[in-house]
């Protein structure tokens, strides 16, 4: 009964309840849109810099991670790719790499090099690297040529067609060295990357590097970047620890994850401050209700209905009044964001430059996040603000004297 | 107008909860506008003074082509000239002269790619305050022979110590490779694990005479007193010299420009959430007042009151309501900023709980200028005020033979 009553209360006044349930609409919308620009601009990193740089989740020998030398490294073989592969259903694909440093020279300049043993095919699925070539073409994976970023080409004065030495360290400290014709550059969109890079046929930069059969890290990637982590717990559960270690992206990009942090902190600050001028704003609608109610309420009390079935039937209005706002802000704030994930804010001129100064890959727009993770946390955050705050006029009833009241 | 404004100021007494809420209300925008203002730039200011004075300083100095090619022939041909230059100037804070190489760092146990600087030790320290990096053992005024200082990170990878001989190889300006022995003397500690292993130091003197056999410059970092006087020193130094190029900062590293411009425009962002925040309440805060008013609103039009004045009423009611919120508002921000100012804001308590890991503050110290102190109260009051019109206009469709009958 108290429900219908309430219900009613609430179309009695439509216009009353609309101002109200707005209010927290609005708030919704505004909390859901920070939320969503603020893990839109984190996915956006994350993705950049695991596609690009390490790849989500990565499967090594225990002793890579601090020892990154070929002495340690993973037997690449059947076997090992079906235990992989069949850890988690969420797996979409893995990778096989093979890296090291070795010193890369052309006839007159010598640089360091980071060589990256691949399979181009597998590495397109990663990151789309083969439509990156910017001259030449891309080796297949039985070939015995390379690609080089355009960065270090540049620096070694090196275009297609020419011949790149590479010198260097083995397996067990053999030595490594060869001659390669350069057949294809490529332009990789982290600056600090492009300027050292060389790319090579994963089995033969394995020959070269004494270590058949051999890789360093083999890169995992889910079907969605949020299973990242219950993939990682199977992988660690069916992988022998022993002869296996997975790291995460977190674990590999430790800056990234700073950067995060910090700006998290920062974020849940301002999201703070912004629920605080939500809630005065709320406040002052409901307390403008609750005033104009208290003949109502007066009236109600004189003629025998009990303060507390009062507020029930108060208690009932928040509760519908909340839901209402919260549902409708989803409502519509989820076709705002849904805009605004399909098409990123475009950063004005200046900064898009500087963004693609920063050569981090990254676009110059603002993305945003469609994660119901977002819904979910503002809307429940939201809803309990709502809720305390339509408390107000239960209070209000059990200290109401009815005699002025109804006068009033 | 007299009047109306005594009438306005004693309706808003008349009813404290319904003027309290809106002050409250106004009050917490303007705080919460200033406050978050104050942290952005607090947080946007130290870094940019961390990295300035830590890593990139003012002004560099270097060959023109030198930071796309990195060729160790393409130092400064004029370095005595400008270096004596520097002295003289008392817009320079202070100077440093750095010999850069790239090349490879050689453990027994991995290779990896690094950038060699050769520093002056003590102009080094006075510039950047490297020393105070150092996390453990010496600084490069010892008597070891060729000192080396790496990074932490570095020191893990490679798998190497304090006392630990390292071989670096590199090319020297005739291009010819140099390999040699180096000691490990100290470790230093930076904010990003790129920082710690991408960059080893040891003396200007000894990696000159390696790759020159006299004393050669790559680099000069300047320190000017002020910010400011960046762009003149750098004019000035490119019209003196001819075969050099100096650059600011703000063209040096764009991920400062990124911090800078992309901090604040979020922070804009922000503000014009908060701004709409604010609007929403106050608009539904003035409706609902207004509809529990309509008795008396009807009335003062029913006893010949004209429209204009009640619209003029009820605008100076908001008008005042504003002001006064604004101050009060001010106050608290300024109580606000002069509180965390002195005492800082730590992000760990939001969330931050390993920021010092990742090497940045966690303590940030806002800072909030006049002007956009100034800027943002004008902002709250206009919106204010904004948001007041359209409940005005409302007050003044109400027909007065209805609004009088209405009881509820």
């Amino acid at each position: 009964m108290y429900l219908k009553l309430s219900w009613r209360n609430l179309w009695r006044n439509y216009r009353r309840t609309l101002i109200t349930v707005t209010s927290i609409v609005f708030a919704v919308v505004l909390a859901l849109f920070v939320g969503s620009l603020n893990r839109g601009t984190h996915d956006q990193m994350i993705d950049n810099m695991s596609r690009f740089h390490t790849g989500y989740l990565q499967v090594q020998d225990p002793l890579y991670e601090d020892e990154p030398s070929l002495d340690n490294t993973l037997d690449y073989d059947e076997e090992v790719v079906s235990e992989v592969e069949g850890a988690h259903p969420e797996i979409e694909f893995i990778v096989p790499r093979i890296e090291t440093f070795m010193l890369a020279a052309s006839d007159e300049q010598t640089r360091g090099a980071m060589v990256l043993g691949i399979d181009p095919q597998k590495e397109q699925r990663l990151n789309e690297l083969l439509d990156r070539v910017t001259e030449g073409s891309f080796f297949e994976a039985g070939d015995q040529s390379v690609v080089l970023s355009d960065g270090l080409a540049g620096r070694l004065n090196l275009s297609v067609g020419d011949s790149l030495v590479l010198l260097g360290q083995g397996r067990f400290g053999m030595t490594a060295s060869g001659l390669y014709e350069i057949e294809g550059l490529v332009e990789h969109p982290m600056r600090e990357m492009n300027n050292q890079i060389v790319y090579m046929p994963l089995q033969e930069a394995q020959w070269l590097l004494s270590a058949e059969d051999y890789i360093t890290s083999l890169l995992v990637t889910p079907t969605e970047v949020r299973h990242t982590d219950n993939i990682a717990a199977s992988l660690r559960q069916s992988l022998d620890d022993e002869g296996y270690r997975v790291l995460t992206w977190q674990e590999m990009l430790p800056d990234l994850l700073g950067i995060i942090q910090l700006d998290n902190a920062q974020q849940v600050l301002m999201i703070g401050i912004l629920y605080i001028v939500i809630g005065f704003g709320l406040f002052g609608t409901v307390l403008m209700m609750t005033l104009e109610r208290m003949r109502e309420f007066g009236v109600l009390l004189s003629i025998g209905m009990k303060r507390s079935q009062l507020g029930m039937v108060m208690f009932a209005e928040t509760l519908l009044i909340s839901a209402l706002g919260v549902l409708g802000g989803c409502l519509l704030g989820y076709p705002i964001v849904y805009y605004f994930y399909r098409n990123p804010i475009p950063l004005g001129g200046d900064m898009a430059d500087v963004v693609e100064e920063m050569g981090m890959g990254m676009e110059a727009v603002l993305m945003f996040s469609i994660d119901p993770d977002i819904f979910w946390a503002q809307g429940v955050i939201i809803f309990i603000l709502a809720f305390f705050i339509c408390l107000y006029p239960i209070i209000k009833i059990s200290r109401l004297n009815i005699i002025e009241a109804s006068r009033k | 107008m007299g009047m109306l404004m005594k009438i306005s100021w004693r309706n808003i007494w008349r009813s404290p909860g319904r003027s309290g809420v809106l002050l409250a209300a106004i009050a917490a925008g303007l705080w919460a506008g200033v406050t978050t203002a104050s942290i952005t730039n607090g947080f946007i200011q130290q870094r940019f003074e961390r990295l300035i004075e830590s890593e990139i300083s003012h002004v560099q100095v270097h060959h023109p082509e030198f930071l796309t090619e990195r060729e160790p022939q393409m130092h400064l041909a004029e370095a005595e000239e400008i270096i004596e230059f520097l002295q003289q100037d008392t817009d320079v804070k202070d100077f440093t002269a750095r010999t850069l190489v790239d090349g490879m760092i050689q453990s027994p146990v991995t290779t990896s790619g690094v950038q060699i600087r050769g520093i002056q030790p003590e102009a080094e320290q006075q510039t950047t305050s490297i020393q105070d990096l150092i996390i453990e053992g010496e600084y490069l005024d010892t008597d070891v022979r060729n000192p080396l200082i790496i990074g932490r990170a570095l020191a893990e990878r490679l798998n190497v110590n304090i006392g630990t001989r390292v071989v670096l190889t590199f090319q020297d300006i005739d291009n010819e490779l140099v390999s040699s022995a180096f000691n490990i003397v100290g470790l230093f500690s930076a904010t990003s694990s790129a920082e710690e292993e991408g960059k080893v130091f040891t003396t200007s003197a000894i990696l000159s005479d390696y790759i020159a056999g006299e004393m050669v410059y790559h680099e000069l970092a300047v320190l000017m007193q002020h910010e400011e006087m960046s762009e003149s020193m750098a004019n000035t130094l490119n019209q003196r010299f001819l075969k050099m190029e100096a650059q600011t900062w703000s063209e040096l590293s764009p991920e400062l420009r990124y911090l800078t411009d992309v901090g604040y425009v979020s922070s804009y962002i922000f503000m014009i959430i908060i701004l709409l925040a604010l609007a929403f309440g106050i608009l539904n805060t003035m409706l609902m007042a207004i509809f529990e008013r309509s008795r008396e609103l009807g009335m003062l039009l029913a006893i010949g009151m004209n429209k204009v004045r009640v619209f003029l009423m009820i605008t100076l009611e908001t008008v005042l309501l504003t002001l006064t919120g604004a101050v009060i508002g001010m106050a608290l921000g300024l109580i606000t900023i002069r509180y965390l100012s002195s005492e800082g804001l730590n992000l760990e308590s939001v969330g931050g709980s390993s920021l010092e890991e990742f090497g940045y503050a966690a303590i940030v110290y806002p800072v909030l200028g006049t002007q956009s102190f100034f800027v943002i109260t004008l902002l709250v009051i206009f919106t204010a005020l904004i948001a007041a019109v359209y409940p005005a206009i409302k007050a003044l469709r109400l027909k007065p033979a209805e609004a009088v009958r209405d009881q509820m």
